[in-house]
């Protein structure tokens, strides 16, 4: 009980540690959920609007990568950046940007999947009356996005909360170092190990508030995509 | 814009589907594709709005003053050229005006000259105060006209319209038709896919009869409906001894006139219609009757054959009317083909309608 009134204290009288942190999170996971949708949406639209030999086995693969924990591409993630490393010449190991590439690796297959059957509930009709309508390829690519924005805004909600929430490939590539690569779950974590609870209370607070807020847009996002 | 069809082919999942049809379309008007459902009506009007590639075959488009475009080199092109109206039309997810803005603004038009035209389409197809309407949540007649709308604003050379009215409320059916000559009287090109035969009889010029792929029938819509094989389209609609014709008032009595032959009926339509009888409703005799039938008609017999335990025997009675008869009868009457008959039937067993 004392703890949750000193937790409340903390982030009624602005501590800059805690909103530092705040920020961060959401900094880290706003840039990982761009990328990744960026790369996820003209992947979908690519295997979606083109038949080929092995589309199925492509939308196959993209939904079982779903399923990799987010513990082994933290692992595969610290094996590539670490010193010795292939891609240890970038030194980001232990950065933020490292956090942002584990991130969008882990929510690619995810952005993806969802996108895929957002664009396949699409039926085949609404494209043709585009065509018709004399839509060349750009226009058609445009259109079609319109026509699932709100299934493809779910999908990037889905992810951007999928990698706020995520701690242990955090905690493995970020480093959780304070001020640099703290960020919520990480703080949250070790601040309860260390039982420093007010401020793993506090923090956990603006977690909660912020993951129920982009449900409720989620949710709001999904009705009108259900439409 | 003339198009020409040479040889078109096309299987889906190594069922033909079309087999060799050639066609022409050439002058404005209304050429109506007409046959039974999976005859591939709406595949023909699919490759010839290249929205498929046909597997054999050629396509040429030429326009005026042009040499002649191969479909397949010029396809964007020419599809600018064209509108095609499935049924049930699709909305694209927005406002009404957003559907008649559409393929403007794929064309980068301005936006006056948007909103001119597309006042224009709503006003020509009864819709004045839908353009803000979510175009998904109206009705099907409604939807079908914001279609047809949707084409109208690009004044295209050719529109497609695959069943344009089936399944629509009446208003939003006349005004469909309605719109169709319009588009024809203004030099354009109407190709319709269609069942309705009162429809072809209403508004189509050219009439190709499509039947498994294969087009068995062509002509102008005068000559295929009224002096072709009247009970091909009886078979077509999956009616016996079906006749189209006029209703014509003789003192107090309704006569139904076709080809030369007459018969009386009870009807309260008048003009064009449709008239069938069913073959066991009609006695066959083989002397001039005295009886309450108000019909007696004198025929030859044409053809006699057995079918589950009935004798179905063709007269020639200057059209052609198929009866039913037990093979007793058959048998007793001693008929053979050429035989003289009369076949008798009452007026009120000659069911007589007009499809609109």
């Amino acid at each position: 009980m004392q703890s949750m009134q000193q937790a409340l204290g903390l982030l009624l009288k602005y501590d800059p540690e805690i909103w530092q942190i705040v920020f961060l999170s959401l900094q880290v996971s706003l840039a990982s959920s761009l990328i990744a949708v960026v790369l996820a949406v003209p992947l979908s639209l690519a295997v979606t609007q083109n038949e080929f030999r092995g589309k199925r086995i492509i939308i196959g693969t993209v939904n079982s990568f779903i399923a990799i924990p987010a513990v082994v591409i933290g692992l595969v993630c610290y094996l590539l950046l670490s010193r010795s490393g292939p891609l240890g010449f970038w030194h980001l190991l232990f950065t933020p940007s490292a956090i942002i590439i584990a991130q969008t690796l882990l929510i690619i297959p995810l952005m993806t999947g969802l996108s895929i059957s957002a664009l396949q509930s699409l039926g085949h009709r609404v494209k043709e009356t585009m065509i018709t309508l004399g839509a060349g390829r750009w226009h058609l690519i445009l259109g079609i996005m319109r026509e699932v924005r709100f299934a493809l805004a779910a999908a990037f909600i889905t992810g951007f909360s999928r990698v706020l929430g995520e701690t242990g490939m955090t905690m493995m590539v970020g480093g959780n170092i304070k001020g640099e690569t703290r960020v919520m779950t990480t703080a949250i974590a070790l601040e309860t190990i260390k039982g420093n609870f007010e401020l793993g209370i506090a923090l956990g607070l603006v977690l909660l508030i912020v993951a129920i807020g982009i449900n409720i847009i989620l949710q709001a996002v999904q009705g009108r995509a259900g439409r | 814009m003339k198009i020409t069809a040479h040889n078109l082919s096309k299987s889906f999942d190594g069922k033909a589907v079309l087999k060799d049809v050639s066609l022409e379309i050439d002058g404005s008007g209304i050429y109506a594709l007409v046959g039974p459902n999976g005859s591939g009506k709406t595949t023909l009007m699919r490759l010839l709005a290249l929205l498929e590639k046909s597997d054999g075959g050629t396509l040429k488009y030429k326009t005026r003053g042009s040499e002649g475009y191969d479909a397949v080199v010029h396809s964007p092109g020419i599809r600018k050229k064209m509108g095609l109206i499935h049924n049930p039309a699709v909305m694209l997810s927005g406002t009404v005006r957003y559907n008649l803005e559409y393929g403007l603004r794929v064309r980068g038009v301005s936006q006056s000259e948007r909103i001119r035209r597309s006042d224009q389409a709503l006003e020509a197809l009864s819709l004045k105060g839908f353009g803000k309407r979510e175009a998904k949540t109206l009705s099907a007649g409604e939807i079908q006209r914001v279609a047809l709308g949707r084409v109208l604003v690009l004044d295209p050379e050719v529109v497609f319209l695959d069943e344009p009215t089936a399944n629509l409320d009446p208003l939003s059916a006349k005004l469909i038709e309605k719109t169709i000559l319009e588009l024809a009287s203004r030099g354009k090109k109407v190709v319709l896919a269609t069942n309705n035969l009162w429809q072809v009889e209403r508004i189509a010029n050219w009439v190709w009869f499509l039947n498994d792929g294969v087009i068995s029938i062509s002509g102008t819509a005068q000559d295929v409906l009224h002096k072709g094989d009247q009970a091909f389209w009886g078979k077509f609609l999956g009616r016996d001894n079906l006749y189209i014709g006029k209703i014509e008032n003789l003192e107090n009595r309704k006569l139904f006139k076709v080809d030369g032959v007459s018969f009386e009926v009870v009807t309260g339509l008048e003009g064009q219609v449709m008239a069938s009888l069913n073959p066991t409703e009609i006695i066959l005799s083989s002397q001039k009757l005295v009886s309450s039938a108000r019909n007696v008609l004198e025929g030859v017999v044409t053809e006699a054959v057995s079918e589950g335990g009935l004798y179905k025997v063709t007269l020639d009675i200057g059209l052609s009317l198929d009866v039913a008869i037990t093979k007793a009868s058959w048998d007793e009457m001693g008929l053979q083909k050429g035989s003289k008959v009369y076949a008798v039937f009452k007026a009120s067993s000659v069911r007589v309608w007009r499809e609109e």
